[in-house]
């Protein structure tokens, strides 16, 4: 089980470092992740960078390894305006991201089944463009919590 | 059944490597393939190929480069969007083993 409860609306960053920073330190102070979580990310992220295009809105899912998860959560940023992020697989290549899932999952196992369910939501364009538009941190959980965790987990 | 070996890449080896595992075991399990697949780093690559008999290589994160084992992004497989493209890279390099 893990939970949505790391939400930040509209936020305005230059680049993806500042998104990274800010979603690491929200985990940090809800007490989600360890210390040494952030740095993880950063480091990870630089080579194995995590932007993923679809047909409209870009995303990108930092992560790190479990090691530095306390409990597991997911940290949602939706962003003011587009931020470049460099693509998983093909880094050469940059993608102007809108919606960050920074995943802090303590077993490899939650994090496939997280994955599984955050490749459905990244189908499904019209959920992607009302969580862009959400304006409600409450109803953002809620749409999100009824459409990450699997059947299992609710 | 025809069986192929696949490996399977991503940034722990663990996650975005086992989504595409599975994937591929379904997508060519209906094309009549027995598919078996290790998951693993880009830092272990070059060592299974010294070791293993791999018919290709799917990775979402790059891997360094070699000319033993055909080598397809599987980013695209993952997300859903690029996945014809994907298993068409797929179907070139089975179309080559006989």
């Amino acid at each position: 089980m893990f939970g949505v409860e790391t939400i930040e609306l509209q936020y305005k960053a230059n680049k993806a470092e500042d998104v990274l920073k800010r979603l690491g330190q929200l985990l940090y102070d809800y007490d989600f992740v360890k210390d040494t979580y952030l740095k993880g990310v950063l480091e990870r992220e630089k080579v194995y960078p995590t932007g993923l295009p679809s047909r409209g809105i870009s995303i990108a899912i930092p992560h790190t390894d479990p090691i530095h998860v306390k409990k597991s959560q997911i940290a949602v940023m939706t962003l003011k305006n587009p931020v470049l992020f460099s693509m998983m697989g093909s880094p050469e290549v940059t993608l102007p991201v809108q919606i960050v899932f920074m995943m802090a999952i303590k077993e490899p196992k939650q994090q496939l089944q997280l994955l599984k369910q955050l490749m459905k939501v990244f189908q499904d364009e019209k959920l992607l463009q009302e969580i862009l538009a959400s304006q409600d941190e409450e109803n953002l959980k809620t749409l999100l919590s009824q459409n990450l965790l699997t059947r299992e987990e609710v | 059944m025809k069986k192929i070996n696949v490996i399977t890449v991503c940034g722990s080896g663990t996650v975005s490597s086992t989504m595409v595992a599975e994937k591929l075991k379904e997508a060519l399990g209906e094309k009549g393939y027995s598919v078996s697949t290790v998951e693993i780093t880009p830092q272990e690559v070059l060592c299974f190929i010294e070791d293993g008999n791999f018919d290709f290589i799917a990775y979402t994160t790059p891997i360094p480069e070699q000319h033993q084992v055909p080598a397809i992004n599987a980013v695209g497989f993952l997300t859903g969007f690029g996945e014809e493209e994907f298993l068409e890279e797929v179907d070139k390099v089975l179309a080559t083993l006989i």
